[in-house]
């Protein structure tokens, strides 16, 4: 049930908020709890019901464990954690990364692996994530009694459940114990179903609309002898564009459907193509994943407090693990290794002082230009289905298998020719001005416009605000009715986008 | 912010999505580019929208029509077949052909077609490829559509952003990729300025072979779909059910496209297939209707019609696909049942008894076609 279908948005989502007004009106606001808990089991359940039991098995497992942890605070067993962390992380292995693993190793010994991969339970990554957060809480003596129902709802609660985004015990628990007037409080409904619009379109309307040139170059760089320089262009910066919009449409919809229900979740975008920095980038990108493997990695290894060269390794092992964490494959773990290097070039750069000693504009631009290119050639290596496709689509963007133009195009500029720039008919995606506007046009949005959470400031205050960029824009969402037909408008054209319905890309992670 | 500025700001919300949709749904209605309803309340002159949304727009016209007689088979029938030939003695005609029909495609608008109209004649154009394995439905077709109202076309046909984006089209008379005629067959004329904006015949000739052997049939042609099979049968069977003066033929594809499929090894299976259909077609006891099966295929002044060097041919646009010229004189022949012909020619009546001296003559025909095309033959592309 993805939040992009009817049944999600006409069954599903009516049915939740009208079974939790019920229960909050006759039996309080225990039993509301409950109810959504139940509801997003189910909704889970909905992808494969067969999960459900390794799921509620899981939650209960952690549940005692974190329970006996919570009891003895920091006087507990370190072995007691060191279990926990083990059987969330070995359940996570076994599913995710056991073929992966078996066949390199066989790989490594000459033999050949004939096992299948396992069918990876839904949002296994983001609720493993979940659970062990709250291990570390208890551990740390920081739970104030968590109920089993609030614990099954922290972990399980559909809006962030399958794709994040990852919320820390402290951002979500304490929001369940507060008293509340009423289920629904009007603001909470007009400001998530603002959201929930805005991210509609966001996926809907945006990511699909650039999906389809994304997997006939991807998936097909072996069915042809090179692929074309264009080709690859528009492919690289559609897969940009789509998994941006995507990943930061259906945050979005996770934080409206969270705040219809009173609950805010933490933000995970906050236009990371504005950034002018790598470091910059992963402060503004799946904000919830870089932040966990800051606290719970990063910090832990030693961080930047052993010296420059104990630092550098922390940095790239932990976007190493951070790049495995997207899928068990060398293309995910060299994007980590990449934007490992890259972060440690930032580092050296600012330290150095490269970039402060140009002007401010074109320092700004050259900052951002190279953050970009860093970033889009992460993208090319984490989309690629295997490290050669990688390369050759990194040798055609660079010119390295020719320049090519439509044969028209190089008729009206014929010194082309001279330079080397062949004509080509055969494009795998390649289509021209419109195609090119189409993009240039969703940079734009990604890079000028303000973001969401900018939009909404007012209103909505996710609970890792602080960590924020302090970017503020006077284009500020109010109850009003111009900003209600520019909502309406923007759910309108999503709900006619209903018939094709694509899943987000973040639920394979 | 004031508390009561909320609920003011969801009703003004959901008066604008009502109100936007609502609008889609009437323009959608109006124009009708799916053709889901019988009549349209703005007028075009064409539904370009026809060719990618053709499994739903053929099953809603073929409603609306009611015709007496309908075109079966792939898009060699909607191309070539021409349901306003003189021929036609039970009308109106459709053209149900469908491109890329399986027969369990063709099965299931035949009985679609027998169950929303009275249907009394109907040619069936038959497609040797639809009966290999390995093939599937199109994405487009629904079984439920035949059922009745069927919610998702409605929904879809109404209120979504293709069905806008095809009134949108409809409405401004922009062409689609391929044109259709309100009965059903593909716009002649469209599919010769097609081919000579490509090139001309010529080129799309050598572009259909060299996707036809690059990767056209593949390894699985090597026997005839059980199942496929067995739609043909059932196909057969509606025809006497429903008392439908069922007449079939054997696509007459160019000899180089014969040519083709000896050199992918499927010559000996072509020949098997007809020995099945007609058997299939013959009555099995004495009581059971026989129906006629005409076999196009072999070589003749029409199928070894030369490929010109630029321009287009007169009777085809590629190997595979004929133009309404030759689908005429298929028609006559089809419809003129005292015509003789000799063994091996143009439109050849499938017996059993005169199966095998037709075989031998279009084998001994192609040796000649062989020899005296040598040449020719040498530059067809290699099968892969």
């Amino acid at each position: 049930m993805l939040f992009n279908s009817g049944i999600f948005l006409f069954a599903f989502l009516p049915l939740a908020m009208l079974g939790f007004a019920l229960a909050f009106r006759w039996r309080g606001l225990e039993s509301a709890w409950a109810w959504l808990a139940a509801a997003s089991v189910f909704f889970y359940g909905w992808w494969n019901p067969t999960h459900v039991p390794l799921l509620l098995a899981s939650v209960t497992l952690n549940y005692l464990l974190a329970r006996r942890l919570s009891q003895l605070g920091s006087q507990s067993s370190r072995w007691l954690l060191v279990a926990g962390v083990v059987i969330n992380l070995g359940l996570l292995g076994w599913f995710k990364y056991w073929h992966f693993f078996a066949s390199n190793v066989a790989a490594l010994f000459g033999h050949e692996w004939h096992g299948q991969p396992l069918e990876l339970p839904l949002g296994i990554s983001f609720f493993t994530f979940h659970q062990l957060t709250y291990l570390l809480h208890c551990r740390a003596g920081r739970d104030q009694g968590t109920s089993f129902r609030h614990y099954l709802l922290y972990v399980t609660f559909f809006p962030q459940l399958i794709a994040g985004p990852i919320v820390r015990p402290h951002e979500m628990l304490p929001q369940l114990k507060q008293p509340r007037m009423r289920a629904f409080a009007w603001p909470n409904i007009s400001v998530g179903l603002t959201l929930l619009s805005l991210g509609l379109f966001k996926k809907m309307v945006m990511a699909d609309s650039v999906a389809a040139w994304v997997a006939p170059v991807f998936d097909h760089v072996h069915d042809v002898p090179s692929v074309a320089m264009l080709d690859a262009w528009v492919a690289v910066l559609a897969y940009t564009l789509q998994l941006y919009f995507d990943f930061s449409g259906y945050s979005d919809m996770a934080l409206g459907l969270a705040r219809m229900f009173g609950v805010d979740l933490p933000a995970n975008f906050f236009s990371p193509y504005k950034a002018c920095s790598i470091v910059d980038f992963w402060r503004r990108w799946h904000i919830t994943l870089s932040s966990f493997l800051r606290d719970y990695l990063y910090i832990p290894l030693g961080g930047s407090r052993k010296g420059p060269v104990r630092r550098s390794v922390n940095l790239i092992l932990v976007m190493f693990i951070g790049g495995l964490w997207h899928g068990a494959g060398w293309t995910f773990a060299l994007w980590g290794l990449w934007h490992g290097f890259c972060l440690l070039i930032n580092h050296l750069s600012t330290q150095a002082g490269l970039m402060q000693r140009l002007p401010n504009l074109p320092g700004r631009v050259l900052s951002w230009s190279l953050t970009f290119l860093a970033v889009i050639l992460g993208w090319m290596l984490f989309r690629s289905p295997d490290l050669a496709s990688a390369a050759s689509i990194g040798q055609s963007l660079f010119g390295f298998n020719g320049a090519q133009l439509p044969p028209g195009w190089l008729e009206k500029l014929p010194l082309l020719s001279q330079v080397g720039i062949t004509p080509h008919a055969d494009w795998q995606i390649f289509a021209g001005p419109a195609q090119i506007l189409t993009l240039a046009a969703f940079l734009l949005a990604a890079v000028a416009l303000p973001n969401t959470l900018q939009i909404t400031h007012a209103v909505f205050t996710p609970p890792n605000q602080a960590g924020l960029p302090e970017e503020n824009t006077t284009c500020l969402w109010q109850p009003t009715a111009p900003w209600a037909m520019i909502t309406g408008a923007a759910l309108a054209v999503s709900l006619l986008h209903l018939g094709r319905i694509s899943e987000f890309l973040y639920f394979q992670f | 912010m004031e508390e009561r500025l909320h609920p003011r700001f969801i009703r003004w919300l959901a008066v604008t999505v009502t109100t936007l949709l609502g609008l889609v749904v009437l323009f959608n209605r109006a124009v009708n580019p799916y053709c889901l309803f019988a009549n349209d309340w703005l007028a075009s002159q064409t539904k370009p929208e026809t060719f990618t949304h053709l499994r739903l727009v053929k099953a809603m016209q073929v409603r609306h029509l009611r015709p007496q007689s309908v075109i079966l088979g792939s898009s060699r029938a909607e191309t070539g077949l021409d349901p306003a030939h003189t021929a036609w003695t039970n009308k109106p005609v459709y053209n149900l052909g469908l491109s890329d029909a399986r027969l369990d495609e063709i099965k299931h608008y035949f009985q679609h077609a027998c169950e929303v109209s009275h249907i009394r004649q109907a040619v069936l154009l038959l497609d040797f490829t639809a009966f290999l394995p390995g093939g599937q439905n199109a994405p487009d077709f629904r079984e439920e559509r035949f059922t009745g109202f069927f919610i998702e076309d409605h929904v879809l046909g109404l209120c979504s952003w293709d069905a806008l984006m095809g009134s949108v089209n409809t409405f401004l008379g922009r062409p689609g990729e391929k044109r259709y005629l309100p009965d059903g067959s593909r716009d002649a004329e469209m599919e010769s300025e097609r081919v000579l904006a490509k090139g001309g015949t010529r080129k799309a000739f050598l572009a259909y072979e060299k996707r036809f052997l690059m990767g056209g049939i593949g390894n699985e042609g090597i026997r005839l779909d059980e199942k496929e099979l067995q739609n043909f049968s059932d196909i057969l069977e509606m025809a006497r059910k429903h008392d439908v003066d069922l007449r079939l033929a054997v696509a007459p594809v160019h000899a180089r496209y014969l040519e083709m499929l000896n050199r992918i090894g499927q010559g000996v299976l072509f020949e098997e297939w007809k020995r099945f259909i007609t058997r299939m077609t013959e009555a099995s006891r004495t009581s059971e209707r026989a129906f006629p099966l005409l076999d196009f295929s072999g070589y003749n002044d029409f199928t070894t019609e030369p490929v010109p060097e630029r321009g287009l041919a007169r009777y085809y646009f590629e190997a595979s696909h004929f133009t309404k010229a030759l689908g005429d004189e298929l028609l006559a022949r089809i419809f003129e049942d005292a015509t003789i012909v000799q063994p091996g020619g143009f439109g050849f009546r499938l017996t059993s008894s005169r199966l095998e001296e037709h075989l031998a003559a279009i084998r001994e025909a192609r040796e000649l076609y062989r020899r005296d095309h040598a040449a020719e033959l040498a530059k067809l592309p290699l099968p892969q």
